[in-house]
């Protein structure tokens, strides 16, 4: 749009001189402290290990679902045979088994 | 300062002036007339039972509150919500949700009210809030568990903020960019395809932001890296989660099944009768042409990988045939500026009691809410085209509009609109109260290729109109 299609336009006042290394610098910064904030999550987050481990923890059986929806949203079930799930859920809170049949109940069809 | 600017300085100084007169007390009549149109909505809607998303909505909000985790593919924002009321209201949090759904739409005539008022004047703010109060568009979404109008909730004060950081009178400061970073990122976390807006806005703010103090490119840089920061967490949990990189959702999967393939899925015109991958309409499937061959959704692996598995083969279906591919994006396009809209959707489908109850008042409601979307879109292309108003607030309601578009060329459907409503009003009410601009030839030229593609797109939506009304009789 030019300016003679506008009564209003405005004119860009120019930038203060000296500033334009400075954002640039400034964004780069931003973007690696984001990079290396998502980098830190991606390895810090909890290993398949780790998630079976929690989703037999005694007595917490939200820790035991949370685990278990991880390990779900891994992908991790799809690659096991039937009965491991099965007898994982055996072994699990009843809350557990609730929330697979109810949310996941394709998992437990034979494959 | 040359003539023109000199003019533009005493404009600037008389909408300063007007402006500064507070905006609410012309705002009391409008929302109390909002506040009327939304209970009557959602008084009518409260005996329904939800349906489609709204069901599934309730569920996962209810189910994250139990079990602490959530299992939708869609952005967290609105499910959280639901969790949250429901473990502080237990049994009454649906009672709860529609209320807030009524006082959520009080909110955003509110606000669209402001965005006007910074675009127009505080007579283009009133006008504005009565357009929102009395659209009934959006004041049916009052009546539906839909995300929307908390989307709006976050994104109309986001835009507010932007464009009045686009006056050159005002010193736009790195808070107020920050403050629209942090609610888009907010309003994003809501609805995943609001990320979008996240680049798009913070161009739109590196070349129209006021430099009154921080440079346009730091303002545009502060509200980048606030939005991104406000998702960060979010990020980080399914990080935790998935253990791979989903930036907030991974909802693109599945509309990339339904939207780059052969199904012509048309929401708008649900359980109209015909297989739900066939939408009706003579002419939408004229324009569509013979189908190829479906492409079957990734059923193994893990979920984030299976969504990106459906995006890069809806992608390589559309480069496979071009041809259709450009086809069933214009019905895509008809779709997404249909004058239906979901209120009426839900009509057709739910069962509302009192005031909706009869026949005659629903199909009156229904065909007043047809009529308004035409009748709103054309006045905001007059504000937009023959109306006083600044560069940047035309700028800033292209590109809003036009990743609305970008985002419905997907998967197309008249909720997907909503992002671009508060500015389409706030024009609209430039075009009812606004001082007449002269003409630029650009603009003239650019109206009336819009004006004429609306009309053109409006054609084969008739039929579903028409079946849409002859059903609610």
């Amino acid at each position: 749009m030019s300016p003679e299609d506008d009564p209003q336009g405005q004119v860009a006042p120019s930038e203060p001189h000296g500033e334009g290394p400075v954002q640039w610098l400034l964004a780069l910064g931003l973007g690696a402290a984001a990079a290396i904030t998502i980098t830190l999550g991606l390895s810090g987050a909890p290993t398949t290990e780790e998630l079976l481990e929690r989703a037999r923890t005694p007595d917490d059986p939200r820790t035991q679902v949370q685990a278990m929806h991880a390990l779900i949203l891994r992908g991790y079930w799809e690659e096991r045979p039937l009965e491991e799930l099965t007898s994982h859920l055996e072994s699990s809170s009843a809350e557990v088994g609730d929330f697979v049949t109810r949310m996941h109940g394709s998992l437990l069809r034979p494959r | 300062m040359n003539a023109s600017s000199e003019d533009d300085a005493v404009r600037e100084d008389a909408a300063e002036g007007s402006f500064q007169r507070p905006l609410w007390p012309s705002l009391l009549l409008p929302l109390l007339a909002a506040a009327c149109v939304r209970i009557a909505v959602a008084i009518a809607f409260s005996g329904t039972d939800p349906a489609g998303d709204e069901r599934a909505y309730l569920l996962l909000g209810e189910r994250w509150r139990l079990e602490g985790t959530y299992e939708g593919i869609w952005a967290p924002g609105y499910p959280a919500l639901i969790a949250v009321l429901g473990g502080l209201l237990g049994d009454t949090s649906t009672a709860a949700l529609r209320g807030l759904q009524v006082a959520l739409g009080l909110w955003n005539v509110a606000w669209i009210a402001a965005l006007a008022a910074v675009i127009g004047g505080r007579r283009g703010g009133a006008c504005a809030a009565w357009i929102a109060a009395l659209y009934l568009p959006l004041a049916g979404f009052a009546g539906l568990l839909y995300s929307e109008p908390l989307h709006l909730a976050l994104f109309t004060p986001a835009l507010a903020l932007l464009a009045a950081a686009s006056r050159r009178s005002s010193a736009a400061s790195l808070r107020v960019a920050a403050g629209a970073g942090v609610l888009l990122g907010l309003a994003a976390l809501v609805r995943e395809s609001s990320l979008l807006f996240v680049p798009i806005l913070g161009l739109w703010l590196a070349r129209n932001g006021a430099a009154g103090g921080a440079s346009r490119a730091s303002l545009a840089l502060t509200m980048v890296a606030c939005s991104l920061a406000t998702i960060l967490p979010w990020t980080l949990r399914n990080a935790a989660v998935h253990g791979q990189l989903v930036p907030i959702a991974i909802s693109t999967g599945g509309s990339a099944h339904v939207g780059l393939n052969a199904h012509d899925v048309n929401y708008d015109l649900a359980g109209l009768g015909g297989a739900p991958a066939r939408a009706p309409g003579a002419l939408r499937a004229a324009i569509r042409g013979p189908a190829p061959e479906a492409w079957s959704a990734e059923s193994q692996g893990a979920p984030a990988a299976r969504a990106r598995a459906n995006v890069t083969q809806g992608l390589r279906y559309a480069a496979r045939h071009p041809a259709f591919f450009l086809r069933s994006r214009v019905v895509e396009l008809v779709d997404l500026l249909s004058p239906l809209s979901f209120p009426v959707r839900s009509l057709r489908l739910a069962s509302p009691g009192p005031p909706l109850g009869g026949a005659g008042a629903r199909l009156a409601f229904a065909a007043c809410a047809v009529l308004m979307v035409p009748a709103l879109l054309l006045l905001a292309l007059r504000g937009w085209w023959a109306m006083e108003a600044s560069a940047a607030h035309r700028g800033l309601l292209l590109s809003v509009s036009g990743v609305v578009v970008l985002s419905a060329l997907v998967n197309g459907m008249s909720r997907y609109r909503l992002p671009a409503l508060p500015l389409l009003i706030g024009f609209a009410a430039l075009a009812l109260i606004g001082t007449r601009a002269d003409d630029g030839k650009t603009r003239r030229r650019a109206a009336t290729v819009i004006g004429a593609g609306l009309l053109l797109l409006w054609v084969p939506s008739i039929e579903g109109v028409q079946q849409t009304l002859s059903a609610l009789r």
